[in-house]
């Protein structure tokens, strides 16, 4: 019994070591998102896009959507650049967002033209925390954006397994059933009436 | 008899992460499922097909009502939701003069979908059916204090206590860690692997 308590203690204790950041960064991402009037959160960014590079680029587009992600990855290979992205057509013009947790970056591809353009800009610390809170899923392309889900499934989990043997450890505090039991009847309650007047 | 024990600082921490979690266990609950949910959401759709997050069609009415010169699209949500018997958490999408305004009244369990077009003095109700993932991933998503609805801005106040607990957990959890003398070499490499994969991942990805 002392082992099962042991490892149930020391499974809580390391799972929140690993998960350290993830918690941080989940709150502090989620006090954001709740006061999002005070974050400015429904206010377009004003900064300024401020170009990387401009270059010649020549790459046959479809006139259809059929396969336009496939010669955009291709248009991506070839300047150097993978992982997931999103396209957008407009006339003659493409506007791809390759997202990236602290530096996004914006190709614009002027078809007609032939000319390809690079653009950033200053992202603010609340912006990161946003992109990283809602960065969730598989199959955005690469092994880091794969492991980045991986993770997000482990801090689920953990979450699961944090609430398991928190459980198994209060009640194993005899001194504390009293009050914990209040708390979580408390949590509860409050739960299932706001759920029935939300 | 037996004697009180002293309430030590670190008594006082512990019993405070222990008592904030129990609070919050249900959200957690919620939070955590829902995480699964949105990670794994192409299977999760695949596995309900169709009927994934579909409205349905309740009824269409008439619908007759004047509304004054300033009235906003809130405004006027607000009125036909009560005129409906659903008052409570609602969006409205929609300009103010376009023919068509369309509002969301998200209840905690279904979800209703207010279609007034204006010129044809006409409303579409629809439902949203209950599914677990939907039910998990709309209180996910609730959070903010814009709502002039109690239960919304109590909900608002407990995400913000869940903020807090969070980040209590967290400095309560390295003042535990540190605590336990045999768990310190093997919890400090716990971390460092984290703060290792969460800062690479930071400036890769």
């Amino acid at each position: 019994m002392k082992n099962w308590n042991l490892l149930f203690r020391r499974t809580h204790l390391y799972l929140g070591m690993v998960m350290l950041p993830w918690m941080a960064m989940y709150a502090l991402s989620a006090g954001v998102f709740n006061h999002g009037e005070a974050f400015g959160l429904r206010r377009a960014s004003t900064a300024p896009w401020l170009t990387l590079w401009e270059k010649d680029y020549a790459i046959e587009i479809p006139a259809s959507t059929d396969g336009l992600r496939d010669t955009v990855r291709r248009l991506l290979t070839d300047n150097g650049l993978s992982g997931p992205f999103g396209v957008q057509r407009q006339g003659e013009r493409l506007t791809i967002n390759v997202p990236h947790f602290r530096d996004p970056l914006r190709l614009s591809y002027d078809i007609a033209g032939k000319k390809l353009r690079a653009e950033q800009r200053n992202h603010s610390a609340m912006e990161i925390l946003i992109r990283l809170h809602e960065r969730t899923g598989y199959g955005n392309g690469g092994v880091l954006n794969n492991l980045w889900a991986v993770i997000v499934d482990v801090f689920c989990v953990s979450t699961l397994v944090w609430i398991a043997t928190g459980l198994y450890l209060w009640w194993k505090l005899s001194a504390t059933r009293g009050w914990g039991g209040l708390a979580i009847g408390g949590g509860i309650a409050t739960l299932l009436t706001l759920l029935a007047t939300l | 008899m037996h004697p009180i024990p002293a309430l030590t600082p670190s008594k006082i921490i512990r019993r405070v992460h222990l008592y904030l979690a129990l609070f919050l266990t249900p959200w957690m609950l919620v939070y955590a499922l829902s995480g699964l949910v949105l990670n794994h959401g192409p299977a999760v759709r695949a596995l309900y097909g169709a009927a994934w997050g579909q409205f349905e069609k309740v009824e269409e009415r008439p619908y007759t009502a004047a509304f004054s010169e300033g009235a906003d699209n809130r405004m006027i949500g607000a009125q036909i939701l009560e005129h409906l018997g659903l008052t409570g958490t609602f969006n409205v999408q929609g300009a103010l003069h376009q023919p068509r305004l369309v509002i969301t009244r998200n209840a905690a369990f279904s979800a209703h979908r207010i279609t007034y077009f204006r010129t044809e003095n006409r409303l579409l109700i629809e439902k949203q059916a209950f599914s677990a993932p939907v039910f998990v991933n709309r209180a996910h998503f609730r959070h903010g204090f814009e709502q002039p609805f109690l239960a919304s801005k109590i909900w608002a106040v407990v995400v913000d206590l869940a903020v807090v607990g969070l980040l209590f957990w967290v400095l309560s959890g390295l003042w535990m860690w540190w605590e336990i003398k045999p768990a310190r070499l093997t919890g400090a490499a716990f971390a460092l692997a984290g703060v290792a994969m969460f800062g690479g991942l930071l400036v890769t990805i």
